[in-house]
């Protein structure tokens, strides 16, 4: 087999493969030396994967294909890169031999995903938020947050005025540390007119005054649901001047960031103890409202005003992205062109990376990339989205602070500007990426090419949230939040 | 048959001279080798040819002769010519030989005497003796004395007495019938080996030998066999390094001693050349050749010794040579072909000049008629023609584009000055086909205001494109709706001016209008104002009030101020610290530039006079108290605080349209209508530093980064052009100008107005266009 395929000429050369997986023993296919023509794509292999199941017995139809029939689709890793095109130009390409047996590791492709849901909106949406027990949160431009069904028909459950300008970012915080599931969140919303504030979230039905409440001052909203939530300001943040551009929470909890237009990054903390009595002065203002005139409960009706723990300096323009993904390291990217972490307890500058435009947005693999490693992940004004390990960099750079370029990978894709980038929830090799021509694009970290790119808006994409369970949001200029499953396995090598 | 011929000889000499013939054969034979010595005699060459073609058995004969006379012929050829000479006299005897050799002692003694008896002795002194000593006293005449002179004695020479001896046969032979017939036999001279030995007065015969010798020498080799002119080269030397040395002598010291005779030597050289006494020869070499290119040079002999001088006279006219007559053609001959002849029938306009007659020669043809007359028209075109020397000598094509190119590649690379504005990345919407007059971008960069047709003053966040704020603006005239400028406060303090018609317009740009929304400082700034306004007494130039524009987005309503000038406004701009600002109302003379305060709600006139025809722009230097007001053809800077002018810059061309100034202050470029954008240098000169014409209509607006050296024109053409242009902050280097990109088709011409606004973000590497096609684009980097 193989020594007729060394004779033959170049395109119809024959390499020699073995298949490897992580995925359960059922889809595994026997680890024999297998010939393969050198101009076979990752369709090919995926069929060939498909055949050598078969023949090796997997005889469950509904285990091995879907319902339908259909074959399951698999994509390839050949030496730490997907394959995309044929497999000899991929092997040529990074100066590997077709003459040593390659090892190719196979796992389930991340499929098409479905076709969108949408959810009408009033305005254009800055921020959206999936959370999972209440929904899907999206902040408005007209200052409203609205708040629907995750599932079924997503229905709106909640829709309130939160801000007078446009809602930019939308966070949920734990108020208790890690550990405990059922802590009470708090969500944050910030806005670019500076104002920040916290609420509580909770059921509407329990709480008749505040349902019938909402029902009168929101107007537009026709439809009371059963299943309604309201939003109590608990909280006003005090501190950032101009606009607030990103809000990202502690793993942990309790604590969360927020940068804007004054160049700062912000520490916030709440805890339960704040949070009782804001909880407190709330229900004794909500109570006064509902037995007073209604007319007061405006926007940004006070909460617990609360001051920032501290505030990182460094950055030179809009810092335009923050995310917190370990327990004392804060990562911001501005449009400044850089992207620097901060040492929270320290308040210092750990490490800098220049870039050549300005950045737009960040976000940091959940739960440390692949291997652990910290992977952040930001999009830029020109369209190129990299990932970049700040410890890494550190660790080549030797002084902290120091700007090392060295271990950034760049996705070259998208033809505007990024307006938002998320890691996947369940995976340290996928994110998703929207820009201003509407388009949101999957990326494995491990191909320059996007897996998918999927139209969502007219206009401009804004913001985008990944899920847990494979859900994607995104919120663009169309006044609409488009959502997908977009299912990632967790074993993907 | 030898024999024969001699005794022939014999006889016919015998009758000449009788007797004397064995003295002079004994007198003649020592003498030989002085005449073979005398190579170059006649008699010799002779031989030398009758050797060459003679017979071989003739020479065979004489061999034998010879051989049968003598027994060792190589060493002693004398005695040979003796014994020629014994035959060639004709003597059979074996004795005459003997008698021959010892005539030579008669030559030394006495005359022809005793010859036997001193024979015996003599030939043993002949074989034993060197032939020189007897040579010498055969012809006394001497060696240096030549023969002609005795041509016609009968004696030749003095004996040792001092008497005459007497001339030999042989000379009186040469001239008799024996010498004659002795040729012609071939016996003597050319046919024969037989010589005549003028000098010694003697036949000679060459042995074979000599005759090879001979031959050998004609053909240029070597006359004796014997010597090898390629001796088998001995390999005593070879090019392997031999193991051990040729001489096993042990080095002697001297060679070891650097030679001070040769360091001397070299000194002395050294010095000589250093001071070019003496030149190497490469040196030498090369000026020999410039020496020779020198002379070789051609150059015009007839020629004006100065050059200049010709082309230039003493009075300053130059010398314009005449066009050249063209030369006269078969038509132009006296005696042309037929064909040129002028036909009668022919009316041929092109023939005009030929001929009408035909001379058979030139003698016949009479004078011209008309000479002095063409000659006089002559005279006058000359003196009409154009006196004018075109100095576009080099201009050419090719000459041109080589200065280009070497321009271009002075310059650096566009990739080299990264970061500029390069690809589109936003757009700001307004309605449909509103021209935007009018783009300004807040000090943070957050916030864009645009000013358009339709009297609407827009503001837009930059990142977003979203639209926060529009204000239509209310209106004094009717017929003025256009805001044609807008400009937002560099002090952050959120107030946006803006010119609508007769009025200016201070907006608190992002007043929340909120209920419980704090106050912007723009908005405090204003309300503050406002107060003053009841007390303040009303400025003749300007009416401040309170005005309220409409939202047409958010509702809810701001309060702003408006500034009624009186006259059409066309532009305005802030001082760098945000209380003035400044307006512009052409046709407003004397108070066409003024200058406001916001906080005091005041209103100034600079200028007493009319500062230009036509003022056009009006800005405040970045950092000091100075203003410059750009008018139709000039750019003035007033020093505010001196009273006075400090600079005045001429436009080259076309009408100044707008105007931008560098941030450090000393620089300023403006944009022309004839489509020119000229950069002025204030350190340098009141003229252009550099003018660029890319485009291609008027220039309606430009503009500087605050922070990259960037620099942008927008023109009616629909293009924007992004420069590089960087100011050096020492004393010594030009800005450097390097244009980057052109923003090609950045807006639709509409109505012959193209792009009609740009403006840089402040921070970023980004630049904000607006177009009469209604649209506002975000370049980015």
């Amino acid at each position: 087999m193989s020594e007729a395929g060394g004779e033959e000429d170049g395109a119809n050369q024959k390499v020699l493969c073995r298949f490897s997986t992580n995925l359960p023993s059922n889809f595994k296919v026997p680890e024999t030396d297998l010939a393969l023509p050198s101009s076979s794509t990752r369709y090919g292999l995926s069929q060939t994967v498909n055949a050598l199941l078969k023949a090796a017995g997997v005889e469950d139809a509904h285990e091995l294909g879907q319902e339908d029939g259909k074959q399951r689709v698999f994509d390839f890793l050949v030496e730490g890169e997907l394959l995309r095109g044929e497999l000899g130009r991929h092997l040529a390409k990074r100066g590997l031999s077709v003459e040593k047996t390659i090892s190719i590791e196979y796992f389930f492709a991340v499929e098409p995903p479905e076709p969108t849901t949408t959810l009408d909106l009033p305005d254009w949406v800055g921020s959206v938020k999936v959370a999972r027990d209440c929904g899907v949160f999206s902040g408005c431009f007209d200052g409203t947050v609205s708040v629907h069904d995750i599932a079924g028909a997503r229905e709106l459950r909640c829709a309130r005025s939160a801000h007078a300008d446009s809602v930019s970012a939308l966070e949920l915080v734990r108020a208790t540390e890690a550990g405990n599931e059922g802590a009470p969140e708090v969500l944050v919303t910030a806005s670019k007119d500076g104002t920040m504030r916290g609420w509580f979230v909770e059921p509407a039905e329990g709480k008749s005054d505040a349902k019938r409440r909402d029902g009168r001052r929101k107007k537009k909203v026709t439809k009371e649901d059963t299943g309604g939530l309201g939003l109590i300001q608990v909280f006003e943040f005090v501190g950032h001047v101009g606009g607030i551009e990103s809000v990202g929470s502690s793993p942990a909890g309790c604590r969360f960031c927020s940068g804007g237009w004054d160049q700062k990054v912000r520490v916030w903390s709440i805890d339960e103890e704040d949070l009782a009595g804001a909880r407190a002065n709330a229900s004794k203002r909500q109570r006064k409202a509902s037995d007073g005139d209604d007319g007061e409960d405006e926007v940004g009706g006070a909460g617990l005003q609360q001051v920032e723990t501290t505030a990182l300096d460094g950055h030179k323009q809009c810092v335009s992205g923050v995310c917190w993904p370990e327990e004392n390291l804060v990562c911001s990217t501005s449009w400044d062109s850089t992207v620097k972490c901060f040492d929270v307890s320290k308040g210092k500058l750990v490490s800098n990376l220049i870039r050549d435009s300005a950045l737009f947005c960040l976000d940091a693999a959940r739960g440390g990339g692949h291997g652990g490693s910290l992977c952040l992940a930001f999009g830029a004004a020109d369209g190129l989205v990299a990932t970049w390990d700040p410890r890494e960099a550190h660790r080549s750079a030797g002084a902290p602070g120091q700007v090392a370029l060295a271990t950034v990978g760049s996705y070259k894709s998208h033809k505007a500007v990024v307006s938002a980038v998320r890691w996947s929830p369940n995976s340290p090799f996928h994110f998703a990426s929207c820009d201003y021509e509407g388009l949101i694009k999957v990326w494995d970290t491990r191909s320059s090419m996007p897996l998918h790119t999927l139209e969502s808006h007219d206009g401009k994409a804004f913001c985008l949230d990944w899920f847990e369970g494979g859900l994607v949001a995104s919120g663009g200029s169309d006044s609409k939040v488009a959502t997908r499953e977009v299912r990632v396995s967790s074993a993907v090598g | 048959m030898a024999g024969r011929r001699a005794t022939k000889r014999k006889e016919a000499s015998d009758a000449v001279e009788q007797d004397e013939v064995d003295v002079r054969a004994v007198e003649r034979s020592p003498s030989i080798s002085s005449a073979t010595d005398e190579s170059d005699s006649e008699d010799i060459e002779l031989a030398i040819d009758s050797g060459s073609d003679g017979d071989d058995d003739r020479s065979e004969d004489t061999r034998q002769i010879v051989g049968a006379e003598e027994e060792d012929e190589d060493d002693v050829p004398k005695r040979r010519w003796a014994a020629v000479m014994d035959d060639d006299d004709g003597d059979d005897e074996e004795d005459s030989e003997e008698d021959d050799e010892g005539s030579e002692e008669v030559e030394f003694g006495s005359e022809s005497e005793d010859e036997d008896e001193v024979v015996g002795s003599e030939e043993e002194d002949l074989a034993s003796d060197s032939s020189e000593e007897e040579r010498e006293h055969v012809n006394t005449i001497g060696e240096g004395i030549p023969l002609k002179w005795y041509e016609h004695e009968r004696h030749i020479g003095y004996d040792v007495e001092g008497k005459r001896i007497q001339k030999q046969a042989g000379e009186n032979k040469a001239s008799t019938v024996d010498f004659f017939l002795d040729k012609q036999d071939g016996t003597l001279g050319s046919k024969s080996n037989k010589v005549w030995d003028e000098y010694n007065q003697r036949v000679v015969e060459l042995t074979k030998e000599e005759m090879r010798a001979i031959r050998r020498i004609r053909k240029g080799m070597f006359p004796h066999l014997s010597v090898d002119p390629f001796p088998d080269l001995l390999p005593w030397a070879t090019k392997d390094k031999l193991h051990e040395p040729m001489v096993d002598l042990p080095e002697p010291k001297a060679r070891f001693l650097p030679s001070k005779w040769e360091a001397a030597k070299v000194v002395k050289l050294v010095r000589a050349m250093r001071k070019g006494w003496i030149k190497p020869p490469s040196e030498l070499e090369r000026e020999r050749k410039e020496k020779e290119e020198e002379e070789s040079k051609v150059y015009m002999l007839w020629s004006d010794d100065n050059k200049e001088a010709s082309w230039k006279a003493a009075n300053g006219l130059s010398y314009v040579p005449a066009t050249k007559v063209k030369l006269p053609g078969h038509a132009g001959s006296y005696n042309p072909p037929k064909e040129y002849m002028e036909d009668e029938n022919e009316d041929d306009k092109d023939m005009q000049i030929s001929s009408k007659q035909s001379f058979d020669c030139l003698r016949k043809v009479p004078a011209y008629d008309r000479f002095v007359n063409e000659q006089f028209e002559r005279c006058l075109d000359l003196y009409l023609c154009p006196r004018m020397r075109s100095r576009k000598g080099n201009r050419t094509a090719e000459n041109l584009q080589r200065r280009m190119a070497e321009q271009k590649a002075k310059l650096p690379k566009p990739s080299e000055l990264k970061p500029y504005p390069r690809k589109l990345a936003m757009e700001y919407e307004h309605d449909d086909g509103v021209c935007v007059n009018s783009v300004s971008v807040d000090p943070a960069g957050r916030w864009l205001a645009t000013g358009s047709d339709d009297g609407i003053v827009r503001v837009f966040e930059v990142s977003t494109t979203r639209c926060l704020r529009k204000w239509i603006l209310p209106a004094s005239d009717k017929r003025e709706r256009k805001v044609t400028s807008v400009s937002w406060c560099p002090a952050g303090k959120d107030v946006l001016l803006a010119v609508r018609g007769y009025q200016v317009f201070l907006l608190p740009a992002m007043a929340s209008s909120a209920k419980g929304a704090e106050d912007t400082p723009g908005q405090l700034l204003i309300s503050q104002s406002m107060g003053l306004l009841a007390g303040a007494e009303g400025s003749p130039m300007a009416k401040w009030s309170k005005a309220t524009a409409k939202e047409g987005l958010g509702g809810g309503k701001h309060d702003g101020l408006c500034v009624d000038l009186g006259k059409k406004a066309t532009q305005c701009s802030w001082h760098h610290k945000g209380d003035y600002f400044s307006t512009v109302c052409p046709s407003g003379n004397n108070m066409a530039v003024l200058v406001h305060q916001l906080s005091k709600c005041a209103t100034q006139t600079p200028f007493n006079k009319s500062k230009g025809n036509k003022v056009v722009s009006c800005k405040f230097h970045p950092s000091k108290p100075i203003l410059f007001v750009a008018s139709e053809n000039h750019v003035r800077a007033f020093h505010l605080v001196k009273q006075e002018l400090v600079a005045k810059l001429i436009s080259g061309s076309g009408s100044i349209i707008s105007m931008a100034i560098h941030p450090q202050g000393d620089n300023i470029i403006v944009g022309t209508t004839a489509s020119r954008v000229e950069w002025f240098d204030l350190d340098l000169s009141g003229k252009a530093y550099k003018v660029i014409r890319n485009h291609t209509n008027t220039v309606q607006d430009v503009d500087f980064h605050a922070r990259y050296p960037l620099f942008a024109s927008a023109s009616d053409d629909g293009q924007v052009h992004v420069f590089h242009g960087m100011v050096y902050n020492d004393f010594e280097t030009n800005p450097l100008i390097v244009p980057v990109k052109i923003l090609k088709n950045a807006h639709a011409i509409t109505g012959h107005l193209g792009a009609q606004s740009c403006c840089f973000h402040p921070q970023q590497p980004w630049i904000f266009t607006s177009g009469a096609d209604g649209k506002v684009r975000l370049y980015i980097n």
